[in-house]
């Protein structure tokens, strides 16, 4: 009677059970780690690549447009959003956000020029293209400008938008 | 009984039928398969195309753009193609006594090709705008051109195009075929001779690898450089002066 009990209701987990129970819920948290890391990861890169995107939306703009197009970025340190703003002389075009969970800075040979809560305004040649105004003065000769989020959350990833001086040309590594 | 539900009602699919349903949603699931991979690689060659059109505009534009506001131009040839040219003003220091020059104050773009990649031919493109002095013009164009050629350093600063296959900017220095230069370059104490204004050409060739096929985009075009040019100009390691 008591081994009949045993045998069919009161029986616990054999050691192949639990450890396979161990070994996938190992599997799951650690998929699910990777992933909320990745997603903070992916704050810096959108922001990254939004600032990138207006960069070339910006200078098609400079090139085709009359009057001066600047595109100003408003960083925040708090939680107020962080906005790009593209202007035809002083009437906004348009104002596209950008994550809140990032801060933005403008680097130069690894100086920064602008932290996190200025607004860096830029504008490219009309005729040619390059950059001729960055944060309100003309840009270092042979200068190379970074933009860089932060993400504010997780383990603080970057992600860098460069910026051409000679050029205008910029990128991001996607 | 219970027997007899099992076999009315619970018999499960024989293996013939099994089969041809397994094969039937293979053969969709290829052509679905097929499908997308299809417009994918159509997608994916279209914006290859589209960047490359940009980039090559771009290029082009910024050539020009020098070309066209210039007031003076060295370039300099290697092994048949342009290492650089330098397009902008040049302010002569001349001695007050002989005429010569003595120093050259280069204020504008230097155009350069990078080194070519063994494997695949194509180089970057570099662009930078400078003042530099020399005590010829094309020594100073040689000093703005150095951070470009030289094979250390970092280009980063002077990138304008990446993936091209051929760049080259000329001006046909033959006096019988060319509007402007009149007088061809015999040796080193005589000169030879152009006219104003400069007909220049830039031609460029982009090429990168989409998907299953490599695009290819070229451009070439004249421009006139809109200023009268009054500085001796430099046209591979040649000197002309200008016609009076």
């Amino acid at each position: 009677m008591t081994d009949g009990l045993r045998d069919k209701k009161n029986r616990g987990f054999t050691l192949v059970e639990l450890i396979s129970v161990l070994a996938i819920m190992m599997v799951v948290l650690g998929v699910a780690a990777l992933s909320v890391s990745m997603m903070f990861s992916r704050d810096a890169q959108r922001a990254a690549v939004l600032i990138d995107d207006e960069l070339t939306e910006a200078r098609m703009l400079s090139m085709s447009k009359s009057g001066l197009i600047t595109m100003i970025i408003h960083t925040k340190t708090d939680s107020s959003q962080n906005t790009i703003e593209i202007k035809q002389d002083s009437t906004t075009l348009k104002t596209v956000p950008i994550d809140t969970n990032v801060l933005i800075s403008l680097k130069l040979a690894g100086t920064t020029v602008a932290s996190a809560g200025s607004d860096i305004e830029i504008v490219f040649n009309k005729s040619n293209g390059s950059l001729e105004k960055i944060y309100g003065g003309a840009p270092a000769a042979d200068g190379l400008y970074e933009i860089e989020a932060v993400a504010k959350r997780g383990q603080e990833k970057t992600a860098v938008v460069t910026l051409v001086a000679n050029t205008g040309r910029h990128y991001t590594e996607k | 009984m219970k027997k007899m539900w099992r076999e009315q009602s619970n018999k499960g699919l024989s293996l013939v039928e099994l089969i041809v349903a397994v094969s039937i949603g293979a053969i969709v699931a290829a052509s679905i398969a097929a499908l997308i991979t299809y417009s994918i690689r159509v997608y994916h060659n279209e914006s290859v195309n589209t960047a490359m059109q940009y980039e090559i505009q771009t290029n082009v534009n910024q050539a020009l753009d020098a070309i066209m506001s210039s007031s003076g131009v060295v370039i300099k040839q290697e092994s048949g193609k342009t290492q650089y040219a330098g397009f902008g003003k040049f302010e002569e220091t001349r001695n007050v006594t002989t005429g010569a020059v003595t120093k050259v104050v280069f204020t504008g773009v230097v155009l350069a090709s990078g080194t070519k990649d063994p494997e695949t031919g194509k180089f970057d493109i570099y662009l930078r705008r400078t003042t530099q002095e020399g005590t010829d013009a094309s020594l100073a164009v040689a000093e703005a051109a150095k951070p470009l050629i030289s094979p250390a350093g970092d280009k980063r600063p002077y990138l304008l195009g990446q993936n091209a296959k051929a760049f080259d900017i000329t001006i046909d220095t033959t006096p019988a075929t060319s509007s402007c230069i009149v007088e061809g370059y015999t040796d080193e104490t005589k000169p030879g001779k152009y006219i104003n204004p400069l007909l220049v050409k830039v031609s460029l060739e982009f090429e990168k690898d989409g998907t299953g096929k490599t695009i290819n985009k070229k451009v070439s075009d004249n421009a006139i450089m809109r200023n009268q040019v009054t500085a001796d100009i430099w046209i591979d390691g040649k000197r002309y002066v200008l016609k009076k």
